[in-house]
């Protein structure tokens, strides 16, 4: 059955045409300049591409009224052109009917299809919002396609810097874009594009020197200070300005002695001996500044000096802006955070070695009544600035667990010390503060759970006795194009993986002594020789056979399904279990899916996506499709389940792998050190039955809990959620190589 | 020039192989050695284990016969063969039996790369027995006070499939290498090298950069060894920028963005 809209064009096209007028809009003169279509015409026939989501609000008139401008070559290559991207996405293709007329003036055919790919690829990778951007900006991509272009966009660059970052030291800085440069002290803010310099090379200098400023500004102390170290000036916003200009000339020098390759950089784009000679003010303030003992208050004493003269200050073009509000916000949130992890940290600390020196072996008995007096101090061998971390608890000096060492730099990075009030001792807290969880359980039904899981109470140091019921459900089938759309939206990364995956499986292993085989086996050949000489019985396994590896893995994937993971974190969880499995088909492991959540010590789920002996078809497929954000994170009781579900397969190495984002949490109790510990009871528990464990997480804060839990090697974080689904398949082929 | 031959038994180190003790790692294996102890030594590569070997080996005047391990390396390599000699068989003793019989330092490097039934002929050897069993010829050899065995291995390793049995590691004394601090690491990069104050600083803040990076993006950070790399090509006139990319950057990682960022790191630096 051909469309209405088709069936009228055709009319049109035989010259009878449509009478009537439309709706979508009054009625438009039908003339053609150039000898081309009509407005009418036009507009006819791309909305016959259109169609399906044209409505009052959304009509192709302008469009078709600037298509009339152009020869019927041009105007057949558009409205082809719109058919074509409808295949990918109408919504595109109308956002190009309306941003694309112009680029018709711009390109020539030749130039046109790559023009289009580049569109719908932005489109693919980034959204729609991305490539309309692209296509408004039809001067810049000419620029890049003549190779002339200078300018660096944010995408080019933001990967670099972020690593650039991480491999300096201090708190991890994330990097992300704003219209202007600026850091809140958690983040870099930089320019979408950056194009002041003439060559690219010098841009990408600029950023890379904007980035290192601010690094600067957070490593070396320009933040530490308050709203109303500026209250004393009439004019408060002058008096940043002033501030910042001094503090850039300091950070200058200080990044310049840390990473001379970066000094020179900045000297150039900033030279100080042309700063010097504008006048006796700011030479004084330079030669004060560049001395290797200042410190921000020497800027900010200087500050009323040359308040005065700042129009004659060049700009520099990498410093950006400070933005007081940003940073004040943030650092108070940070500080207070830091304070509560620091206290809580150091009565761990304290708790440890309270016990420790009690124990009878270790210190004599009267010591130990002292011990309870002991309190933290922290070492200041500070040289060249530099902190050494070590704790002092009495006269021993201790070096802090590494998630305790990050907290203390990150407040010596605000304050430039640990401060006295940090250290004292705070009163009870800590490990009593969860709620004693007895007596909880008051509407259980004991008749209505299928398995009863005992509980680890780290505050009594025994198990609680079948203290969770667990119910395990099969996740429903739902039938949609999730997978379809993943499998496309990563076939790059389907492709590489299953290039790593077949490589990992086709690794040839010789077994000797082989009936048969590929070739001779020297070893067992010589054997034999001197079997026989010596008159014994002559064994035939001569040769060397190249086989497959044998695997024998069995793995179990543990998937968080609490409700933290609603949202972007399900799906991207989805993608990353599709990805999975496809790998993991290729490898021929045996493998099994279950989701965990539940709410309370009552009601813990355990949801089956793919048990062992099934086979990767549709119903797991759609399964996955299913997956959905439930309740809460009761760690122990699914771990325990899986564990025990694990340990009936038949398989040399056994694998528990948990996805999750964030930390075992569930209402009644199950919070904080118990969650904690419970959790890393039943690890030990799945370790003691032979199955490693390791952990995929997508939480920020993990370093301060995963590592206690699963151990140093067995656990990895990855810091952004996009990146799970080429992260998991590529961690698991690393774990089990 | 022809390079001399030595029947690895019989070479004992003349010269001190230079060594930069990090914490107390010299007595224990002393100890452990009069002890008789087997010992292993943990720690990532490139940081010093084969170094330490080598100055123990001279330290205690034994010959060191080090067998690099790989998953290909049977039993048969370690203990010993026959041959065929014209129309006679000979017994030809592996590395670890020439070990037990000369009384020297076998040290078994990446012990986990060895397939699991080639690990466990060391068992013997490890407890109170201190025998190594030669099933082909019916012999057991029993090692005297002067033999010491000693294996690395490499714990950061992620493959699950690449531990080391609890059975294995319950024998040994262990000790933990990790990268030096960063005086004493500038000290070796100066002292192997002969590189000036300035550069031996350079490059070991480089080093702490790539190791902020380990995770996150990089499996590892770069090694005390890829440092010296570095630091000797630099000293022979090569640019520094040059020297990093090539004996660092490109020895860490394939990963294109990494490189890139790796590479602007050193290019900050230098
Ligand atoms: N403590 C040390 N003293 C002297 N040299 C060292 C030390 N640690 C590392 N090195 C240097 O690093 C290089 C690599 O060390 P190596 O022993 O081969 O590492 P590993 O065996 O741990 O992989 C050595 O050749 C040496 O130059
Ligand atoms: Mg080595």
């Amino acid at each position: 059955m051909k469309s209405f809209w088709e069936k009228a064009i055709e009319k049109h096209r035989k010259g009878k045409g449509i009478k009537a007028r439309t709706n979508r809009g009054p009625k438009i003169k039908a003339s053609a300049i150039y000898g081309g279509m009509g407005e009418r015409e036009i507009q006819l026939r791309l909305e016959l591409h259109l169609e399906p989501i044209l409505s009052n609000q959304k009509s192709v008139l302008e469009p078709a009224r600037d298509l009339c401008m152009f020869s019927m070559q041009d105007q057949e290559r558009f409205i082809e052109t719109v058919g074509e991207i409808c295949n990918t996405n109408m919504e595109l293709a109308y956002e190009f009917c309306h941003n694309g007329v112009e680029s018709l003036k711009n390109l020539d055919e030749s130039q046109w299809q790559q023009w289009i790919n580049t569109i719908v690829k932005k489109y693919n990778d980034g959204g729609i919002e991305n490539s309309v951007k692209q296509m408004k900006d039809i001067l810049f991509y000419l620029d890049e396609l003549a190779g002339t272009s200078t300018s660096i966009d944010f995408e080019d660059f933001s990967k670099t810097i972020e690593s650039l970052l991480t491999g300096l030291n201090g708190r991890p800085l994330k990097v992300e874009t704003a219209e202007n440069i600026y850091t809140d002290t958690e983040t870099v803010y930089l320019p979408e594009r950056i194009s002041s310099q003439k060559t690219k090379e010098d841009n990408f200098s600029l950023i890379k020197a904007s980035a290192i400023h601010l690094w600067a500004q957070t490593y070396f102390g320009t933040w530490r200070i308050k709203k109303k170290d500026f209250a004393k000036f009439d004019d408060m916003e002058r008096a940043v300005k002033a501030y910042h200009f001094l503090e850039t000339i300091r950070l200058d020098e200080r990044i310049a002695t840390e990473l001379p390759g970066i000094g020179r950089i900045l000297n150039k784009l900033n030279p100080k001996d042309k700063i010097k000679s504008l006048s006796k003010n700011f030479k004084n303030a330079i030669e004060i500044l560049e001395k290797d003992k200042s410190t921000n208050l020497d800027s900010l004493d200087l500050v009323e000096s040359i308040i005065h003269d700042l129009e004659k200050i060049p700009k520099s073009p990498y410093a950006g802006e400070l933005n007081l509000e940003s940073v004040l916000s943030i650092t108070n949130e940070r500080i207070d955070q830091d304070k509560v992890s620091f206290e809580k940290a150091l009565e761990d600390l304290h708790d440890q070695w309270r016990k420790v020196e009690e124990s009878p072996d270790e210190a004599s008995e009267n010591d130990s009544q002292e011990s309870n007096e002991k309190t933290f101090s922290v070492s200041k061998e500070n040289e060249d600035n530099e902190y050494d971390v070590v704790l002092e608890y009495g006269d021993t000096s201790i070096s802090p667990p590494e998630n305790v060492k990050q907290i203390m730099e990150s407040i010596i990075q605000d304050f430039g010390e640990i401060p006295e009030e940090y250290l004292e001792p705070a009163g009870d807290g800590g490990y009593n503060a969860d709620p004693d969880n007895e007596e909880t359980g008051n509407d259980y039904d004991s008749s209505d759970y299928e398995f009863a899981y005992d509980e680890w109470d780290h505050a009594r140091q025994k198990y609680r006795k079948d203290w969770c019921k667990l119910n395990e459900k099969t996740i429903l089938e739902t039938s949609n194009n999730f997978i379809t759309e993943t499998l496309k939206k990563h076939r790059g990364l389907l492709k590489n993986l299953n290039r790593t995956f077949e490589a990992l499986r086709q690794d040839d292993k010789r077994s000797k002594k082989q009936n048969y085989g590929d070739d001779i086996d020297l070893d067992a050949f010589v054997d034999a020789y001197i079997d026989l000489k010596k008159g014994k019985e002559v064994d035939e396994k001569l040769f060397i056979k190249l086989n497959k590896v044998e695997r024998n893995v069995a793995v179990m994937f543990m998937i968080d399904m609490s409700g933290s993971t609603s949202g972007n974190v399900n799906i991207v969880e989805k993608e990353s279990l599709i990805l999975l499995c496809e790998s993991l088909e290729i490898l021929g492991d045996t493998y099994a899916i279950y989701g965990f959540s539940g709410k309370t010590r009552n009601n813990c789920e355990v949801y089956k996506i793919k048990d062992f002996e099934e086979k990767y078809d549709n119903s797991v497929k759609n399964r996955i499709c299913n997956i959905e954000a439930m309740d809460y994170t009761r760690m122990g009781a699914s771990i325990r389940h899986l564990t025990m579900l694990l340990s009936k397969v038949e398989a040399k190495t056994k694998l528990l792998i948990t996805l999750s984002d964030g930390k075992p949490d569930d209402v009644d109790g199950y919070r904080g050190q118990y969650g904690i510990e419970d959790t890393k009871k039943a690890l030990i528990e799945a370790r003691f039955l032979g199955i490693h464990t390791y952990c995929i997480t997508i939480d920020e804060e993990a370093m301060d809990y995963l590592p206690y839990m699963y151990g140093k090697n067995n656990f990895a974080v990855i810091n952004e959620v996009g990146k799970l689904p080429l992260k998991v398949s590529d961690i698991y082929r690393k774990i089990t190589l | 020039m022809d390079a001399t031959s030595f029947k690895s038994e019989n070479y004992i180190i003349e010269e001190e192989p230079f060594y930069y003790p990090v914490r107390d790692e010299i007595e224990v294996f002393e100890s452990a050695y009069k002890n008789q102890l087997p010992v292993l030594l943990k720690g990532p590569t490139g940081c010093g284990k084969t170094r330490f070997m080598e100055h123990m080996s001279w330290r205690l005047k034994r010959p060191l016969i080090t067998v690099s391990c790989h998953d290909d390396l049977t039993a048969s390599d370690l203990v010993g063969r026959y041959l065929i000699q014209g129309s006679d068989t000979v017994w030809i003793d592996g590395p670890l039996a020439r070990a037990v019989r000369v009384g020297a330092i076998c040290y078994l490097d990446e012990i986990v790369e060895a397939r699991k039934d080639t690990t466990v002929v060391i068992h013997p050897l490890c407890d109170d027995r201190r025998v190594l069993p030669i099933e082909k010829v019916g012999e057991v050899l029993e090692a005297t006070s002067d033999f010491c065995m000693a294996i690395s291995y490499n714990p950061g390793y992620q493959s699950i499939l690449k531990d080391l049995k609890q059975s294995t590691r319950q024998r040994f004394v262990a000790l933990e290498f990790d990268y030096p601090e960063a005086n004493i690491e500038q000290s070796i990069i100066e002292s192997e090298t002969g590189a000036d104050k300035e550069l031996s600083t350079a490059l070991v803040k480089f080093a702490h950069m790539t190791r902020n990076l380990k995770g996150n993006g990089l499996d590892e950070g770069a090694s005390t060894r890829l440092l010296v790399h570095a630091a000797k090509l630099i000293v022979s006139g090569v640019n520094p920028t040059t020297a990093c990319r090539c004996s660092i950057s490109e020895a860490i990682t394939d990963d294109p963005d990494m490189l890139k960022a790796v590479n602007e790191l050193s290019s900050a630096l230098f």
